[in-house]
């Protein structure tokens, strides 16, 4: 009776069905500084390592930690990141991009962008003199990123993540657009349930 | 006690309060309004002295409890079919329809079907997943924390203008829903400052019990007219109440980043078995006026409380359970204010009933509706105000031996803000 009062209050209090999932969305990218965001680039390559913990925007660092809610990471459904960069190649030869997204265990707090930690990235070749959008829209998959999503729901909600963006021509200039990881959890009775 | 004895009860109960419903599907018809009488003595104990010049007989049709039957609204199936519950319950709706026991609603409040939590450097937001907000802030409960109005009320005469009254009572006295003042600027634009904590609680108050009322309504002098007053003693003894709140606490980091959540939980619960008990006091005082075409009343209820509760508190935090017996008192002066008037007025060849009703109770309310035969049939329509707008049409059928009334009523929804539709029948004979 008393677990049942409990439960019924907290339904109650909450507001919610047993339809209801809970998401929780951060916007990463605005928590990027502006001077981090956009840049010009010459000759060679470029290094960047988003959200910056270290002070150094080129460098490997422990990212983001993030902080979520335990029952959502627990009672994972779904789980995306979304990672967008306007690109435009001033150079004379083709600029080429790769983008990949890094989720460690909060415990890692020296160099997330290491391969166990990759879950998956994209690339992007922009010929000279025009432009193009870099898009990593990242579906985390139980089955195909099994090693990353387990390590979500093992989480108990702390974990840090972060993007590597690699840069590779001759000149031009990048800009982030979009920068965000969004955890959706099971339906409230499949929480609660028997 | 077994369990299908504690069901039926409950249903019996609800089953009871429904057909003796306070409010009449007559008053629902207009708009919520309340008529003067012996029906809202509840309201304004001088009106027990008066004639009841506006009461129509008949017997509530229990379509509000049978709506607590339904999946999406029933507790029971917790213990009938615990995968129905799982699957289908919806805490709204529930709240929703026990809290209008008085008509079947036909669009409860439903639970969003996502709720989206949005982070950013520049606030928090939250949404149902389609990108329209949540209300993030709302009270309900009419009564303003106030004793429920008794579900089933009997009143006696004792002669010499004294009166006994008996009653049971259930409802919710407060829901809410309240962030800190941090988290309000936040949702209002402002963005999310280093190292600060942003918190939102959620509370609900819920008792039943049994009402004794002690009276006396005596009609006093006055140079034209009627005057009554009256005066009421109400005491409850309390079976059951739980008080519960749940607070969720969002704390950032030193660039203003969400670095760490938490929940918090602390439940009062008093029942019977638990050693849990209730008892109180309260003082009730009223004043109504009466000539030959209408009806004036004035009534303040609590103008002095007492209650105290024994019961257990369980408080969740930090990761970890505490567990005590305690117990609640409370004194003090909160009265709600209700004024009510109806009556006659010539309209064509019939005569038009009109009926108003305004008070504070936690919350502003008011109400307004009419009444106009035309032959066997009474159409009815009404507008209010009870933390939101409302209105109600209806009508009344004379149909030889048996009387039908029908209602169709609306409110609107503390948590998403929708018009819910609701029906209301009676029949009498």
């Amino acid at each position: 009776m008393r677990r049942f009062l409990i439960l019924a209050l907290g339904i109650v209090l909450a507001g919610c069905g047993m339809q209801t999932r809970y998401t929780v969305e951060v916007l990463g990218h605005t928590f990027v500084a502006e001077s981090d965001k956009s840049g010009d680039f010459g000759a060679g390559s470029l290094d960047l390592y988003l959200p910056d913990a270290d002070g150094d925007v080129t460098t490997p660092d422990g990212g983001f930690l993030a902080q979520a809610p335990s029952a959502v990471v627990e009672h994972l459904y779904a789980a995306q990141a979304v990672l967008a960069v306007d690109l435009t190649n001033t150079g004379s030869t083709d600029l080429t991009a790769a983008l990949d997204f890094y989720l460690a265990p909060a415990s890692e707090t020296g160099n997330i962008y290491q391969p166990p930690y990759r879950v998956d990235g994209a690339t992007l070749v922009v010929p000279p003199g025009e432009a193009g959008r870099l898009v990593l829209d990242l579906r985390l998959a139980k089955d195909a990123h099994r090693t990353a999503y387990q390590r979500l729901k093992d989480s108990g909600g702390a974990f840090r993540i972060g993007f590597h963006l690699r840069l590779s021509g001759d000149g031009g200039r990048y800009q982030i657009d979009t920068a965000s990881l969004a955890l959706t959890s099971e339906r409230l009775g499949q929480i609660l349930g028997p | 006690m077994g369990l299908m004895i504690r069901r039926s009860i409950l249903l019996g109960g609800l089953l009871v309060a429904s057909l003796a419903w306070a409010q009449g599907v007559r008053e629902a018809g207009m708009g919520g309004v309340s008529l003067p009488g012996p029906g809202q003595a509840v309201a304004n104990p001088a009106f027990l002295a008066i004639e009841d010049g506006f009461r129509r007989p008949g017997w509530r049709l229990p379509l509000g409890a049978l709506g607590l039957l339904l999946p999406d609204r029933s507790p029971l199936y917790y213990f009938t079919d615990r995968q129905v519950f799982f699957d289908r319950f919806d805490g709204l709706s529930f709240y929703d329809q026990f809290t209008h026991l008085d008509s079947f609603l036909i669009n409860p409040e439903t639970s969003p079907a996502e709720v989206r939590i949005e982070v950013k450097s520049d606030g928090v937001s939250v949404t149902d997943g389609a990108g329209h907000p949540l209300r993030l802030a709302y009270q309900d409960g009419g009564s303003g924390g106030h004793r429920p109005s008794p579900l089933l009320y009997l009143p006696f005469s004792l002669g010499q203008g004294l009166h006994l009254g008996l009653g049971a009572y259930a409802g919710v006295e407060k829901l809410g829903l309240e962030p800190d003042a941090k988290l309000a600027a936040v949702l209002a634009g402002t963005p999310l400052a280093a190292n600060e904590r942003y918190s939102v609680t959620a509370s609900a108050h819920a008792s039943s019990g049994l009402n004794l009322d002690f009276a006396l309504a005596l009609p006093l002098p006055a140079p034209k007219g009627r005057l009554y007053a009256g005066v009421r003693g109400a005491a409850f003894l309390g079976l059951a109440r739980v008080d519960g709140a749940l607070t969720a606490t969002l704390t950032t980091d030193d660039q203003a980043r969400p670095a760490n959540s938490e929940t918090a939980t602390r439940i009062f619960y008093s029942y019977p078995q638990n050693g849990g008990l209730g008892y109180g006091l309260s003082l009730d005082v009223g004043l109504a006026y009466a000539d030959e075409d209408a009806v004036y009343g004035v009534g303040l209820r609590d103008l002095f409380r007492y209650s105290h509760w024994s019961g257990t508190e369980v408080i969740n935090a930090g990761g970890s359970q505490t567990e005590r017996q305690t117990s609640r008192t409370e004194l003090g002066f909160a009265p709600a204010v209700y004024l009510n008037a109806a009556g006659h007025a010539p309209a064509g060849p019939e005569k038009l009933l009109w009926a108003l009703d305004l008070g504070f109770s936690g919350g502003f309310f008011g109400h307004a509706g009419v009444e106009y035969p035309l032959g066997p049939v009474a159409l009815r329509g009404g507008l209010g105000y009870e933390n939101g707008l409302r209105f109600g049409v209806g009508t009344g059928l004379d149909l030889g031996p048996v009387a039908l009334d029908l209602a169709l009523t609306s409110h609107t929804g503390i948590f998403s803000g929708k018009q819910v539709f609701g029906l209301a029948a009676s029949v009498g004979f």
